[in-house]
């Protein structure tokens, strides 16, 4: 094999073959970019998938404007009442009769500062129990069991003994949203937990971090990626539990206006709230989507799992 | 020299580690007895020291060195570092793996960052990153994350890592095992100039006899009667020569041979 340069002037760009910029910044050395040589960008999809944003924005679109044609053929055609089926039109018309009188907004209003709230308080403890059951051998031992046991209660059979405990209030309808985001938080982090990979924390540990700052820079990323599916679940479980809680007893809210307006005939105003939780589950969503980049920033792409 | 690492103002003066007596043993796969892995391991590295663990694959080098790092606890017997017994992880050891260990999402520097002693100033931490990726030639990939580098460069960037910590006790685990015989020639280069500049105890586990050769003050044979019997110490070489070492020096032919018998290789 090669001999080594016995006088003391080695340069390093004989030790380690790198370009270390200077005039020898272009001798890259076959050996380390042969084989194992830095992965290529990861390729999109070959094909004739669309690429640029309003293309896709647009073809999305698609569907729900043929949804929206067959529902006003159907209700325009005698195939349905007017009771059972109002036209697009009429719905738009129960949207603005709401809009003028205020009350749309009192409604739309209560109902996001609920799911808001609610998924807030839900996923942060979530996060927090499910990070102490995920990490710490004993509090696994000790809670998981408890823990996955009050999971396995349907969650809407709190609703008796939270009307008892906290009353008829705002805080019911926030406690029922939260524990419907609680446990796929929970979930997702406890579990995701116990996977990372063992190595790279012990590794971290041989630098002496430990304790929080090793749950923020190891755990934490590390999971990432499950804790923000995780929060997509706990969303879209907070918007049902609200509707839930709002059925069942409220003066306000969109699932007061999906009970009032079956008691009142007001069918129009039904498909109006059900088009509003659409859209309101869809942009909240989008807010997630928003944190999720921002985590991505802050901590660099997602690891690959 | 184009480059010569500078001797961090922080720099502290290498430090000794003696094994006393260190066995360790690990609960069989069904729990119902120990199995030893190590037993009665005692010898000493001198500050400053290049010392490699030779041995078979599986007789417990990374268990040894484990011991040092206190990322495991010693079943009888100790470690001591100068005269402070280990018990538990020591500010003053930086260990490398025998896999690059990177976090996935952080950048090449901001991973070598992560070595960096508790407290460090943000511009001293800065430079010291800076020139360590100057010296294993990383500059460039500076920005890149684990996943876009060569096994080769990933393993460089664990190396510089390891050193930011400015160890007084180096602790490598077969560092340079996973790469190319060109590479890996390169590396155990790199690490002897850095010892040149900052003259650290090395404790190096390898099982390649001419890595061993061409780096250590003192080789470390450990063996085993049979592949489940406890290892231990069975010889301490020392190849008595100037580094740097031509790989083909006659004298080193002869102790590889003699190595190799040690370890069950007849030639
Ligand atoms: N944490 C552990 N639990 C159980 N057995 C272990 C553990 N770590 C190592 N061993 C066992 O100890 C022996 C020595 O392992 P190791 O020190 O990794 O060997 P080497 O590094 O020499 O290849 C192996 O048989 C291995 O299975
Ligand atoms: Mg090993």
């Amino acid at each position: 094999m090669s001999t080594h340069s016995t006088s003391g002037s080695t340069t390093l760009d004989e030790v380690t073959g790198e370009p270390l910029g200077g005039a020898n910044a272009s001798t890259v050395p076959a050996a380390e970019h042969e084989g194992s040589g830095p992965l290529p960008p990861r390729r999109r999809r070959a094909g004739s998938v669309p690429r640029t944003r309003l293309t896709v924005a647009l073809l999305g679109l698609v569907l729900p404007v043929l949804l929206l044609l067959v529902w006003h053929l159907l209700s325009t055609n005698g195939f349905y009442s007017p009771v059972q089926l109002p036209q697009p039109s009429a719905v738009l018309g129960a949207g603005w009769e709401l809009l003028r009188s205020g009350d749309l907004w009192v409604h739309v209003g209560i109902s996001t500062q609920r799911v808001v709230v609610g998924f807030m308080l839900g996923s942060a403890l979530g996060l927090a129990v499910g990070a102490l059951v995920g990490l710490s051998p004993w509090a696994r031992i000790l809670a998981g069991p408890t823990v996955g046991a009050l999971r396995a209660v349907p969650s809407l059979a709190w609703v008796p003994l939270l009307l008892l405990w906290i009353g008829i209030g705002e805080n019911s309808k926030v406690t029922l949203v939260a524990i419907g985001a609680f446990f796929p938080v929970y979930t997702t982090v406890s579990a995701a937990l116990q996977h990372v990979d063992g190595q790279i924390v012990e590794a971290a540990r041989s630098f002496g971090i430990r304790g929080v700052r090793l749950f923020t820079t190891v755990q934490l990323p590390a999971v990432l990626p499950a804790v923000i599916s995780g929060l997509r679940l706990a969303l879209a479980q907070a918007w049902l539990f609200l509707v839930a809680a709002e059925l069942l007893g409220s003066s306000m809210g969109l699932g007061f206006l999906l009970t009032d307006s079956q008691n009142n005939g007001r069918t129009d105003r039904l498909l109006l709230a059900i088009v509003l939780l659409a859209v309101l589950g869809k942009l909240t969503d989008a807010l997630i989507g928003v944190f999720e980049r921002w985590t991505q920033h802050r901590w660099g792409s997602a690891p690959a799992t | 020299m184009r480059h010569v690492l500078t001797r961090p103002d922080t720099a502290l003066d290498a430090a000794a580690v003696s094994f006393e007596n260190l066995g360790k043993s690990f609960p069989s796969r069904d729990g119902r007895y120990e199995q030893p892995v190590l037993t009665d391991v005692s010898f000493r590295v001198e500050p400053g020291e290049i010392v490699t663990v030779l041995g078979p694959s599986g007789c417990g080098k990374s268990t040894l060195l484990r011991a040092v790092g206190g990322l495991s606890a010693p079943t009888s017997g100790a470690v001591r570092i100068d005269d402070d017994v280990v018990s538990g992880i020591d500010p003053r050891c930086a260990v490398g793996f025998q896999e690059p260990r990177l976090l996935p999402w952080r950048t090449i520097t901001k991973n070598v960052e992560l070595g960096l002693p508790a407290r460090t100033p943000s511009g001293t931490g800065r430079r010291r990153v800076a020139e360590l990726l100057d010296l294993v030639g990383l500059t460039h990939h500076a920005g890149h994350r684990p996943g876009e580098v060569s096994g080769g460069m990933a393993q460089r960037a664990s190396l510089a890592r390891a050193l930011a910590r400015n160890p007084r006790v180096l602790l490598l685990d077969e560092p340079f095992g996973a790469l190319d015989a060109l590479t890996r020639i390169r590396m155990q280069d790199l690490l002897l100039q850095v010892h040149r500049a900052d003259p650290t105890t090395v404790l190096m586990v390898t099982h390649d006899v001419e890595e061993a050769l061409v780096l250590s003050d003192r080789v470390v044979v450990l063996t085993r009667e049979t592949p489940t019997s406890p290892a231990t110490v069975a010889e301490v070489l020392a190849p008595d020569l100037a580094r740097p070492r031509s790989r083909d020096d006659t004298r080193l032919t002869a102790m590889r041979t003699h190595l190799l018998r040690l370890l069950g290789v007849e030639r």
